[in-house]
């Protein structure tokens, strides 16, 4: 067991330190970084232009801000996490990866953590750009709340996203579904109010695991509160939503092995 | 003790022909229809096939990458259906000459990275990536990213990556495909290497010549059927046809007939002829030297040519009735 | 060669073309929901006319869409033919590289076409309904006219990648289109430091010629975008036209090899 132990540590920490190299080395990602506030501004005034007087109030658009933040972190998850398996199908490493005795859950971990020091880098970067450009304040009105709030949202998407990592290796064109998803997974994951949205809707919203720590997010940095639900409760079916998913997640990737393992890669 | 024991390995893969935009019908490709060899540890093994005969899907199988439909193969006693893990730990394997790495990263990181995932700490990944980085003469570019290798320096990497967790058993999918003469010599001599260290080593190829230099063993593969087996000697002695006799003239005649000869060869400047050997190569070698002055020919060159493993490949695939 | 690249797009593309045309709608219905959601539906998208806001985001949306793939996919192509050494072959052909280029863009032209007309096909309902064909072919036209620029845009910045050696600006250029094309928002919204940059984008001219036809309040349908359309797309000729030049020169002399 200590041996089982050490091992999978050793793995993961290679893995963490051979993603952080990939994702971070030379000028590419940085430059690839830069465009993330550009995206996130061209949103945030195409969403404001359906009514352009809502942008002389700051805390709507401070809403609207910290919503294409979580919008760009999903996005962000999808592609790092997602693809991650694909990626490296197409590159022949998954072959190496597999002759390995590393499992691929442990392996799918490291790039986790890799897309969420992404996501905190460009979030670092919006801030400082985005915000004072459309004339917000980026300081957070709870900022132990907000942190709290962006650490579990960004885990618990991550752990969508490694539900999603087997199924784009059998795609033939994952980024259809990816970009279906980057657009419909936040709207069920509470980044708008609810007031506009129907109620099977608002079932499904409830639903999803996402939506809390979203909310906690929310609540921390504008004050805004969109779902009806106590910070304390809010929490506690975060943590059991990352539970869940990294559980179901785990498992998927255990069966997306035996299945590549049968059919070949 | 046996380095690898594949038995009647059995692997099907199901396809679509696809028809038009929308329509297909489900095919079920038979890429091993009951494969079986072995050989002894510290040996190289060839195996040897045309395309789609069958090789690389051995190959995965016996990596553990790919699940056989029937059959089991046994790595130094472990099976690789039912011991995967412990197939892994003594086994490496270079699945392709020019994939496989990071291209962000630079040799000597792709390897300690391979190597952490073996178990070994990253102080033992780093000392025994600079050893085989030395090995396969990739020590002044180790600093280089993976990216900017060229072809002849990814398969020496692959096969270094092959090596980090020291395994007793390798296996290489077609290793020197694509590669100068210069880079594939060095791979063979560092596979000899290896062998005489005690590792078994196991290669897939279509280039005869080189199979014939390397391999203590050989199996002919084709259609997902082993079709001959044996030293690549047996092989020749059963399959390869006959001896032969060659020589070459300088400044033939017009026209030129010498005896039994046929000629093999005619740039007009020289004639290369041939004629079939007896067991008696001595006096083959003295007949055709009497046949050849006797006819006032200049001789630049007697040779006697053994049949080869090209000649045994061409007969076994060309004519499998024959076998 | 035209007809074997169009038929390479129908076998090759047509999943992906038809994938394109329903994300645009799902990415048109995001940004309506979105926005209905924060501002109202009761909201107006532009402050000097009436124009229905799902038809405003379809073309928009329509044409940040269709310049993004035509970005991406002129941007890369003298990189990947550099790679994949399609260059060199082409170079030592007797077609000329610039033939090429005008070939491989027909079919995407094309291709183009429809997929504005299939995912902006509320606006272009509109148009037929207020003033009946002869708009909608018009539409059709400026939409046509819009994307010469844009494939020169996509040339321009296929130099750029193969000069650089890499294809990290096509993110940021598509980022840069996507939030300055002008055509996702009125002009009038942007801080006033930034209003500069949708003027120097054909997409800006492109959406302001549509709208501006979809929305006009007169009897006859509106003109005034289209001269606009024809100046910017003649100063993207000229410029594309004196890079080409240069480029051609610099790449026989191996400099992008």
């Amino acid at each position: 067991m200590v041996l089982l132990r050490s091992t999978i540590l050793r793995s993961f920490s290679a893995d963490l330190w051979r993603g952080v190299l990939v994702n971070f080395r030379g000028v590419d990602p940085w430059v690839e970084m830069i465009s993330s506030p550009i995206w996130v501004l061209g949103l945030v005034l195409a969403i404001a232009s359906q009514n352009p007087s809502i942008l002389r109030d700051p805390i709507t658009v401070k809403d609207i801000c910290w919503s294409i933040v979580v919008f760009s972190m999903i996005s962000d998850k999808l592609w790092i996490v997602g693809h991650m398996l694909d990626r490296e199908k197409r590159s022949g490493v998954l072959e190496n990866i597999l002759v390995s005795n590393i499992p691929l859950s442990i392996h799918t971990l490291s790039p986790i953590v890799v897309s969420m020091l992404w996501s905190l880098a460009s979030l670092g970067i919006i801030l400082i750009t985005v915000f004072p450009i459309l004339g917000v304040n980026p300081a957070p009105i709870d900022p132990v709340l907000t942190a709290i709030g962006y650490i579990l949202s960004d885990i618990v998407a991550a752990g969508i996203a490694m539900l999603y990592a087997p199924a784009v290796i059998k795609l033939r064109r994952p980024w259809i579904f990816t970009t279906f998803f980057q657009f419909t997974l936040p709207l069920i994951s509470g980044i708008i109010p609810q007031s506009y949205v129907p109620p099977e809707i608002r079932g499904v919203i409830a639903l999803n695991p996402l939506s809390y720590p979203v909310e906690i997010l929310r609540r921390g940095a504008t004050g805004s509160s969109y779902i009806d639900v106590q910070i304390g409760e809010a929490f506690m079916i975060s943590i059991a939503g990352i539970a869940i998913l990294y559980m179901i997640g785990m498992l998927f990737l255990i069966i997306a092995r035996r299945m590549i393992i049968k059919r070949g890669v | 003790m046996l380095a690898v024991d594949a038995r009647d390995l059995i692997k099907r893969y199901v396809t679509k022909r696809r028809r038009g935009l929308f329509g297909g019908e489900k095919v079920v490709i038979e890429a091993l229809k009951g494969v079986s060899f072995s050989f002894e540890k510290g040996s190289i093994f060839g195996l040897l096939g045309p395309n789609g005969a069958g090789k690389t899907t051995t190959v995965k199988i016996l990596a553990t990458i790919l699940l056989p439909d029937g059959g089991d193969a046994y790595i130094e006693g472990f099976s690789v259906t039912k011991e995967a893990h412990r197939v892994r730990e003594i086994l490496g394997v270079v699945f392709s000459a020019d994939r496989g790495f990071y291209a962000r990263l630079t040799g000597l990181e792709n390897l300690i990275y391979y190597g952490m995932l073996y178990g070994l700490s990253r102080f033992d990944a780093r000392r025994k990536a600079e050893e085989l980085l030395d090995l396969v003469d990739l020590g002044d570019s180790r600093h280089r990213l993976y990216e900017e290798y060229s072809l002849g320096m990814r398969a020496r990497l692959a096969l270094a990556k092959a090596l980090i967790h020291d395994p007793s058993v390798v296996i290489l999918d077609e290793p020197t495909i694509g590669l100068d003469p210069v880079s594939s010599r060095r791979i063979r001599e560092i596979l000899k290497k290896l062998s005489r260290e005690g590792k078994s080593i196991m290669i897939t190829t279509h280039n005869m010549w080189e199979a014939e230099i390397l391999c203590n063993y050989v199996a002919v593969i084709m259609s997902g059927r082993i079709v001959a087996s044996g030293s690549p000697e047996d092989l020749r002695k059963r399959y390869g046809g006959q001896r032969y006799v060659e020589i070459e003239v300088l400044d033939p005649p017009d026209d030129l007939r010498v005896g039994d000869f046929e000629v093999v060869r005619n740039d007009g400047e020289i004639v290369v002829l041939r004629t079939r050997s007896s067991e008696d190569i001595a006096s083959s070698i003295e007949k055709a030297l009497l046949e050849a002055r006797s006819l006032g020919l200049r001789i630049a060159s007697i040779r006697v040519r053994e049949p080869s493993l090209e000649d045994v490949f061409v007969e076994v695939v060309g004519n499998p009735t024959k076998i | 060669m035209i007809e074997a690249e169009v038929k390479e797009f129908i076998v090759r593309d047509l999943w992906s073309i038809t994938a394109i045309i329903i994300l645009t709608y799902v990415f048109t219905g995001f940004l309506y929901i979105a926005g209905s959601a924060f501002g109202g539906s009761s909201g107006s998208l532009s402050t000097s006319s009436n124009i229905d806001p799902f038809a405003y985001r379809a073309v928009g949306s329509s044409i940040v869409v269709l310049s993004m793939m035509i970005l991406s996919a002129m941007g890369q192509y003298i990189y990947s033919s550099m790679l994949s050494g399609r260059l060199e072959a082409l170079l030592a052909s007797p077609i000329s590289l610039s033939a090429v280029l005008v070939v491989t863009a027909i079919p995407m032209m094309i291709f183009g076409l429809s997929i504005f007309m299939a995912t902006a096909a509320p606006a272009i309902y509109i148009a037929l309904s207020k003033y009946g064909v002869i708009t909608a072919i018009e539409s059709i036209a400026i939409i046509a006219i819009g994307m010469i620029p844009l494939f020169i845009l996509g040339f321009l910045l296929s130099i750029a990648i193969a000069k650089l050696g890499s294809p990290v600006i096509l993110n940021l250029s598509q980022a840069f289109i996507f939030t300055f094309s002008g055509a996702l928002y009125p002009l009038i919204i942007l801080p006033e430091l930034l209003r500069l940059l949708p003027l120097s984008l054909p997409t800006y001219y492109i959406a302001e010629a549509l709208r501006g036809l979809i929305s006009s309040e007169s009897q006859l349908p509106a003109l005034g975008g289209v001269p606009r359309l024809l100046i910017v797309t003649l100063a993207y000729g000229s410029i594309g036209s004196i890079l080409y030049r240069r480029f051609s020169r610099s790449i026989r002399g191996g400099v992008a090899a």
